[in-house]
């Protein structure tokens, strides 16, 4: 069957039926900010292309809420809905250090790691960072969601969802360069 | 009061052959016109439950609608009422037309309570045990189980061919269950299989017998009804475990299958009930994933922003 919206692959079907999401910025809590505006949230969009966004439904910006021994970046919280998480003003005081991990992937995304406790971010880094890094891995989980039709069930176990969607944010961050 | 059935658009003669049988079968009109109350049997967006009706009173007439199609809407607009025949199947919907018109016929003739709401309705729903020897009949007669909310059905095959006729009868009975999407499971039986139930009703369409709305149907897999049976043919079972129960139909010469073990199905489905409705809309809880950053926090460390400290 051609043409068929059920048969096409995802990018053809995409072309033909995706819209460029909602995206809305909410009021960032005292003392810290947005490190990427909602223009910029659409800009990165298009450059990573329709079957990218091609059902996400909105991207917000909103307050992160007060969370104990992690700071929440972003978030899919529901099929098509996309979180991005205000941040504190750099550089970030977190007042002990980071897990290895942690810092080899902030560093690889051009965080300034030097002083324990303290993570720098010059120039446009963080900017960068919530779009090449976390708007993408969120984009990538709903696109393993989206593609699978799911509504209330997991594509994966979490942790391959995590795998999987980290490895199309490395196909979408290429699309940025 | 007077019952006349219309058949409205409908295209296959086999069909329309059946719906004159329901007319007979019920003392009723197979009418080609409305005449009296319109009671249209639809699966409509308006439409009541077949179940909970009083008995007739007035002259009515029921009209059903084309196989693929429905009722036109030039009916539905001249219907005063609009029933449907409540299913459980997720693939299965609808009833062979014949079959709707002899449910909604029976029940619109002789009414009856409201659909029972329980927790659990599998467990007590009884098992069926159909003979048959009209392959279409047979195949039509799993439809309706299947969309009234059955799994499992003995069927003793008596030149039916469902399990062994001919490729074309195999085909057509299959065509009329709606196999592709039927997920009934069909089991070969026969009469000397069912010394294993406590209690065995044999349904009959008519006759001296208790009325089948007055028969209680909700004894779990352990109560077997039988369909297209005479007693004559279960005279080895135990006497004390054998009950008759009767559909009232006007005395008939072999009465279709489909049509009597439709009526049949709608009953059991009727007072087996179905699941409770949950208040509210149902909550389904989508996977969240969210991307942050794990602080290796020691001990009793606590982390605070630096804007916090500010404000406070």
């Amino acid at each position: 069957m051609t043409k068929s919206l059920g048969s096409d692959p995802r990018r053809i079907r995409a072309v033909r039926r995706a819209r460029l999401p909602v995206v809305r910025a909410r009021r960032p809590s005292p003392g810290r900010h947005h490190p990427a505006s909602a223009a910029d949230v659409r800009e990165t969009l298009r450059s990573f292309g329709e079957d990218a966004y091609y059902g996400v439904v909105a991207i917000e910006l909103r307050p992160a809420p007060a969370t104990p021994k992690r700071l929440p970046l972003g978030e899919l919280i529901g099929p098509g809905q996309i979180v991005l998480y205000d941040q504190p003003l750099p550089p970030w005081h977190l007042g002990f250090d980071l897990p290895a991990d942690e810092r080899s992937r902030l560093r690889a995304a051009g965080a300034i790691t030097d002083r324990e406790g303290i993570v720098g971010w010059p120039g446009s880094t963080l900017r960068r960072f919530m779009l090449a890094h976390v708007l993408a891995h969120e984009l990538g989980h709903h696109m393993l969601q989206h593609e699978r039709r799911l509504r209330g069930e997991a594509a994966a176990r979490t942790r391959d969802h995590d795998a999987r969607a980290e490895a199309i944010a490395r196909r979408l961050r290429a699309r940025l360069d | 009061m007077t019952l006349s059935i219309f058949a409205d658009g409908v295209e296959n003669p086999a069909n329309l052959a059946r719906i004159a049988d329901v007319a007979r079968l019920l003392g009723a009109a197979h009418s080609s016109s409305i005449e009296g109350r319109l009671i249209a049997i639809e699966n409509a967006a308006d439409a009541r439950e077949i179940y909970g009706r009083a008995r007739l009173r007035d002259q009515t007439t029921i009209a059903v609608g084309n196989e693929r199609r429905g009722l036109s809407p030039r009916t539905l607009a001249l219907a005063a009422e609009t029933l449907e025949i409540p299913t459980q199947s997720r693939t299965v919907k609808t009833l062979n037309v014949a079959a709707a018109a002899a449910v909604a016929g029976w029940y619109v003739l002789h009414g009856s309570a409201r659909q029972t709401q329980t927790a659990r309705p599998d467990f007590r729903r009884p098992s069926l045990f159909l003979v048959g020897r009209d392959h279409v009949e047979v195949g039509s007669s799993l439809r309706s189980a299947a969309a009234l909310g059955f799994r499992d059905i003995l069927l003793d095959d008596r030149g039916a061919g469902w399990f062994a006729g001919t490729a074309a009868h195999r085909r057509e009975a299959r065509a009329a269950a709606r196999r592709h999407k039927n997920p009934l499971r069909v089991h070969r039986a026969s009469a000397d299989d069912l010394e294993r139930f406590e209690e065995v009703v044999i349904v009959l369409p008519s006759g001296p017998a208790n009325p089948l709305q007055r028969e209680r149907l909700t004894r779990g897999r352990r109560q077997l009804i039988v369909v297209g049976s005479e007693p004559a043919d279960l005279v080895h079972l135990p006497r004390d475990r054998v009950r008759t129960a009767t559909l009232d139909l006007k005395t008939f010469d072999d009465p279709p299958l489909r049509l009597v073990a439709s009526i049949v199905l709608a009953e059991i489905a009727r007072q087996v009930g179905r699941r409770r409705r949950i208040a509210g809309r149902p909550t389904v809880r989508a996977p969240r994933y969210e991307l942050a950053v794990r602080l290796a926090a020691a001990g009793d460390v606590l982390f605070v922003d630096p804007s916090r400290l500010l404000d406070y």
